[in-house]
């Protein structure tokens, strides 16, 4: 598993241990850890430059998925990947209903203060179709089944996937598993 | 106040341990399929604070399986002594094991990938997903009238006597009409 230029990374490129999230932006069990888990990765292993997040669409849910991934990404060309993710996951709602709709998109970018004319000259592109399908196919090739599923790396290459919406004591105890020499 | 027949039976050691290993059973089911228990990388056991309403449904639901499938077997084993039961028994079964792996819907869109299956099975997996909680109050109404009829098909055949000086509550069903 390598993080590829393209991939967002959230906290410091340096921090030894990488948690690889393979989601998908409708998933609702994606956004339970994103209320519940998350919060707290962030705030006790990456604002502390013990780990760094990366994430890797896995999309399953539907073609929304795949309109919030790009838009993402668009947002990502801005420097706000992260702040777009995170405003996806909040405004999470029942799949292809329409909260994730090309319109609504851009009306998330907009909430951000981003151009809007750099971010459709993207977001209306297929330049982010590769790399989907390359995260998707990254996944499939580690046994990714669901989402979300996270591969957490160690400095040393060692790995441990945790699937589901874990507990953060989960993601504790692997961390620890992969940051330990023995 | 009248006790009720199908506690009767799971007053019998032999029925009331089915119903609680059966009750386990699903209870381990049902609560991994709705991610509150996981076997790896590490044994964890976790509700998020929104789910207990989930959490609850699957408890009930698993409770009420051993309940209704040990009271079916016991209905299917006295065939001979009451015909009803014994139709009643297997319908409970099978409806039990429904109603039981109606919660399961989560497969579906693992097995869409594992399988490659795409298209419906996404579809499927998606229009289950969005309907969690009424699936499961579903399957816990379904269970409670399955439970509901083996208590009158019990009641209607069987003749209840406990066993004096003991603990042993027998139950006799008698030929019914």
């Amino acid at each position: 598993m390598q993080i590829g230029p393209s991939n967002p990374v959230r906290g410091s490129k340096s921090a030894p241990v990488t948690i690889y999230e393979f989601g998908d932006f409708q998933c609702p069990t994606c956004d339970q850890w994103f209320r519940n888990t998350e919060p707290l990765i962030v705030q006790n292993m990456i604002n502390t430059n013990q780990t760094k997040l990366v994430w890797k669409d896995f999309i399953i849910y539907g073609p929304d998925s795949n309109l919030a991934s790009k838009a993402a990404y668009a947002a990502g060309e801005q420097g706000k990947f992260w702040q777009f993710y995170d405003l996806l996951y909040t405004n999470q709602k029942a799949i292809d209903s329409g909260w994730a709709s090309a319109a609504n998109l851009e009306k998330f970018a907009q909430s951000l203060g981003l151009n809007m004319t750099q971010f459709d000259q993207s977001f209306n592109s297929d330049k982010y179709n590769a790399l989907i399908s390359t995260n998707f196919n990254q996944g499939r090739q580690a046994g990714v089944q669901g989402t979300p599923t996270f591969i957490i790396v160690g400095p040393t290459g060692k790995s441990v996937p945790v699937p589901g919406a874990q507990p953060y004591s989960a993601f504790q105890q692997a961390v620890a598993a992969v940051s330990s020499t023995g | 106040m009248q006790q009720l027949q199908v506690i009767q039976v799971l007053r019998k050691p032999a029925y009331g341990l089915a119903a609680g290993a059966i009750a386990l059973i699903f209870g381990i089911m049902l609560t991994y399929f709705s991610q509150f228990l996981f076997f790896f990388p590490y044994l964890v056991f976790y509700v998020p604070p929104e789910e207990s309403v989930t959490l609850g449904l699957d408890f009930l639901t698993s409770i009420l399986s051993g309940v209704v499938i040990a009271a079916s077997i016991y209905g299917i084993r006295n065939l001979r002594k009451g015909g009803n039961q014994a139709k009643g028994g297997v319908a409970g079964i099978v409806l039990a094991l429904v109603a039981g792996a109606c919660p399961c819907y989560y497969l579906v869109p693992l097995l869409a990938v594992a399988g490659g299956a795409g298209g419906v099975l996404s579809v499927l997996g998606i229009y289950l997903n969005s309907y969690q909680l009424p699936i499961k109050a579903l399957s816990l109404a379904l269970l409670g009238a399955v439970a509901v009829s083996l208590e009158r098909s019990l009641r209607a055949s069987c003749d209840i006597s406990a066993g004096q000086g003991t603990n042993n509550h027998l139950l006799r069903c008698q030929p019914s009409v």
